[in-house]
């Protein structure tokens, strides 16, 4: 927990935070109590974040000296409800401008193992160098005095090398105290110079538990890359639970979480079985706005026997709805095969919204069996299943248009081909398949074909058409993580210049998410901005109110902007594949997203960013940019 | 009976989410509230007059299956509410 000066006046500068400098080359482990200078400082996450990339940055993603960033929301590790998120900031092996420098990214992550760095006192972590042999680092309290500053150790970790996620979880899991979490890559995040869009494994208390795989990822933008890059292979959070921080209000605002409107369309309780991200695949096919095929939806009823509803119906598989540590809203639809008492056998996916159709549906394949080894298997390999899938897709479809003239992959993927499909995954999380490892924004420029690579600033596209969605291109870490404009068209219908304007700039609109991201919670916990605004007053004593929200969150925006224009990016980074400025016929929803409609759209998203980027003082200078 | 839309879609309707209403079946109250603002129609329903698949709807706060999304009797006192079951994140 961030610590308050005793007996000030409840103000910013009176709190401090504890950063930990890790040098991988040198083994060694420098701390420093730090003064908060402002807000973002107190709340942390990616707000605090990012004040520290922007004093390092880098030509390389993989450079020995690049900054691997960990940091914790204010409410990580308390006993608000979902306060469980552990950040990862970096310049991203993926994220790039056209410039080709690597830009700012994030990646958050849930499990307990943020918690346990709350627990040994640890706020932020910056990582740099590169260890000659492949190593963990191991953090436990003293043993001597719980409360006395951790204690870092560098070990040998030849043993891990090579193995899945689970299993190096599991592996360290026998080998360590029964307290202890992990951040772990897979074999992914070890041949990172192949593979660019590896994830770093966060474990659960349900993984650890049960044996399954079931850890929670912080999978975009190569996170797990930039830590195989330092030859560490894990880290060891290690630390018997103590009483989390909590503040007056929290009981009543957890019941809210986990029993109030905001988070039933996650519930089952609330939806009678419907709840979760699944339900997805309802809502979007019911207007034919599916990607499927690499985001081009048939207009047919393909997708149908992946709707939850049919899962259940084979007979052959058990859904539970499952939770995070201490969560109420148990939005985990986990898979198993049906045992023979009827009960859950053998684990076999986590299914949500976006692997499920990134994996499947977009890859033309139907077959839910087939959906959850492939998904597995990414989970498994240490990969983004978001950017692994909308590679694989691209790849796919580049060999459909080229079979004929014998450019085509031999080796495939194709479109519903499973076994190709497994092989591919396999291949890259393994380091073999380096065209499609370095994703689709460098494989698309090596092939020359770009219009159809489903990526903005090199970030593949979630699963959203972004035929309905010209928010995109200004999401900073990801195009569903951090720009709520994805369901817009669905739910609001809205095709006008100044609505899309707004809903891309406005900090309660597209830029909503960046709040959860810097406070520390799940975006499903879906509390408004008074409630969040009673919960941090009441646990610091600072004056918040929801304005001091909004304005929070487009500073935050603004300096990623800024981080962004640093690294080169011009406003000919922000746009969109242009194939989706065509129509499709296919979707039942209006088409408005044109390229005349978006060159409009472009002009002044850009200059309100721009405008609003002068009028904000944003504090510290950042680092000027390398030569 | 009491009438909830969406947050997002009260500007639509007067700018409110909540509206009192006399209707007999569900259905009967989503047709009076289209009725009385045009602009909600498209928003909510589909080909047919259906209610489209990316909303659910709580009677009394209990959720109704979608069978039984229009055909469910109200009382006067009784409560639905209309949410977005779509999300992502």
């Amino acid at each position: 927990m961030i610590d308050q000066v005793p007996g000030a006046a409840a103000k910013p500068d009176d709190f401090e935070f504890s950063r930990y400098h890790i040098d991988l080359a040198a083994a060694s482990v420098r701390s420093e109590r730090v003064r908060c200078q402002d807000l973002d400082d107190v709340l942390g996450g990616i707000a605090r974040g990012f004040k520290g990339l922007e004093q390092h940055p880098v030509r390389d993603a993989y450079d020995p000296q690049a900054v691997l960033l960990m940091t914790l929301g204010i409410l990580s590790g308390t006993q608000f409800m979902t306060g469980l998120r552990t950040y990862f900031l970096a310049y991203s092996p993926l994220k790039r401008s056209r410039s080709g420098l690597p830009s700012a990214m994030w990646s958050a992550g849930s499990g307990k193992f943020g918690t346990k760095l709350r627990y040994l006192g640890i706020d932020e972590m910056v990582m740099t160098g590169r260890s000659a042999k492949p190593v963990l680092l191991h953090i436990q309290a003293d043993p001597d005095d719980p409360a006395a500053a951790p204690q870092f150790r560098f070990e040998d970790a030849e043993f891990l090398v090579g193995r899945l996620v689970n299993d190096k979880i599991q592996t360290l899991h026998q080998r360590y105290s029964p307290n202890a979490h992990y951040a772990v890559i897979g074999p992914a995040g070890e041949n990172y110079a192949s593979a660019r869009f590896a994830a770093i494994a966060l474990s659960t208390e349900n993984q650890l538990k049960s044996g399954d795989p079931k850890p929670r990822f912080c999978g975009r933008g190569g996170m797990g890359g930039i830590m195989g890059s330092k030859n560490l292979l894990a880290i060891v959070a290690d630390i018997k639970d103590t009483r989390a921080a909590s503040a007056d209000n929290f009981t009543e605002l957890n019941k809210e979480v986990a029993r109030g409107p905001g988070s039933a369309r996650f519930r089952d309780d609330a939806t009678d079985g419907l709840g979760g991200t699944w339900a997805n695949f309802v809502a979007l096919n019911d207007q034919h706005a599916l990607p499927e095929r690499n985001f081009a939806p048939t207009g047919t009823e393909a997708s149908v026997p992946l709707y939850r509803q049919h899962v259940q119906e084979t007979g052959n598989y058990v859904i539970k709805d499952e939770s995070c540590y201490r969560c109420g809203i148990k939005c985990h639809k986990n898979v198993y095969d049906i045992g023979e008492d009827g009960k859950a056998g053998t684990f076999r996916a986590k299914l949500d919204f976006e692997p499920l159709n990134l994996l499947a549906s977009n890859l033309g394949i139907f077959d839910v069996d087939q959906a959850c080894t492939l998904v597995a298997l990414v989970d498994e390999m240490g990969l983004d299943s978001i950017s692994c899938g909308t590679t694989l897709s691209y790849a796919m479809e580049f060999n459909e248009r080229h079979k004929a003239d014998g450019q085509a992959q031999v080796e495939g993927p194709f479109y519903g081909d499973f076994e190709s499909t497994h092989k591919a995954i396999t291949d890259i999380g393994e380091g073999r398949l380096e065209l499609l490892g370095q994703g689709v924004d460098r494989m698309a420029t090596e092939l020359g074909e770009m219009t159809y690579a489903m990526h903005c600033k090199g970030l593949e596209l979630p699963a959203y058409l972004p035929q309905t969605n010209p928010g995109y291109p200004w999401a900073l870490a990801g195009g569903h993580m951090s720009m709520r404009t994805f369901l817009l068209l669905l739910f609001e219908r809205e095709t006008g210049m100044d609505y899309w304007v707004d809903a891309i700039t406005n900090p309660d609109k597209g830029l909503i998410p960046l709040r959860d991201d810097i406070i520390g919670i799940c975006k499903f916990a879906t509390l408004n901005h008074d409630q969040m605004a009673s919960a941090l007053t009441a646990l610091t004593g600072l004056e918040i109110d929801a304005g001091t929200l909004r304005d929070l969150i487009m500073r935050t925006f603004l300096r990623g902007y800024r981080l962004e224009k640093l690294q080169g990016m011009t406003p000919d980074d922000y746009r969109l594949p242009s194939e989706s400025h065509r129509e499709y016929p296919e979707i039942d929803l209006p088409h408005f997203n044109t390229e005349e409609f978006f060159a409009e759209l472009h002009q002044k998203v850009i200059d309100t960013f721009d405008r609003l980027l002068e009028e904000h003082d944003l504090g510290t200078q950042p680092a000027p940019a390398l030569a | 009976m009491q009438i909830k839309v969406p947050e997002e879609l009260a500007r639509y309707c007067g700018g409110r989410e909540v509206w009192q209403l006399e209707a007999a079946t569900s259905a009967a109250a989503i047709a009076q509230l289209v009725d009385r603002f045009p602009d909600l129609k498209q928003r909510l329903l589909g080909s047919g007059g259906r209610l489209m698949a990316h909303l659910i709807v709580f009677h009394n706060g209990a959720v109704l299956a979608v069978p039984e999304r229009s055909q469910r009797a109200l009382a006067a006192t009784d409560e639905l509410e209309i949410m977005f079951l779509a999300s992502g994140g």
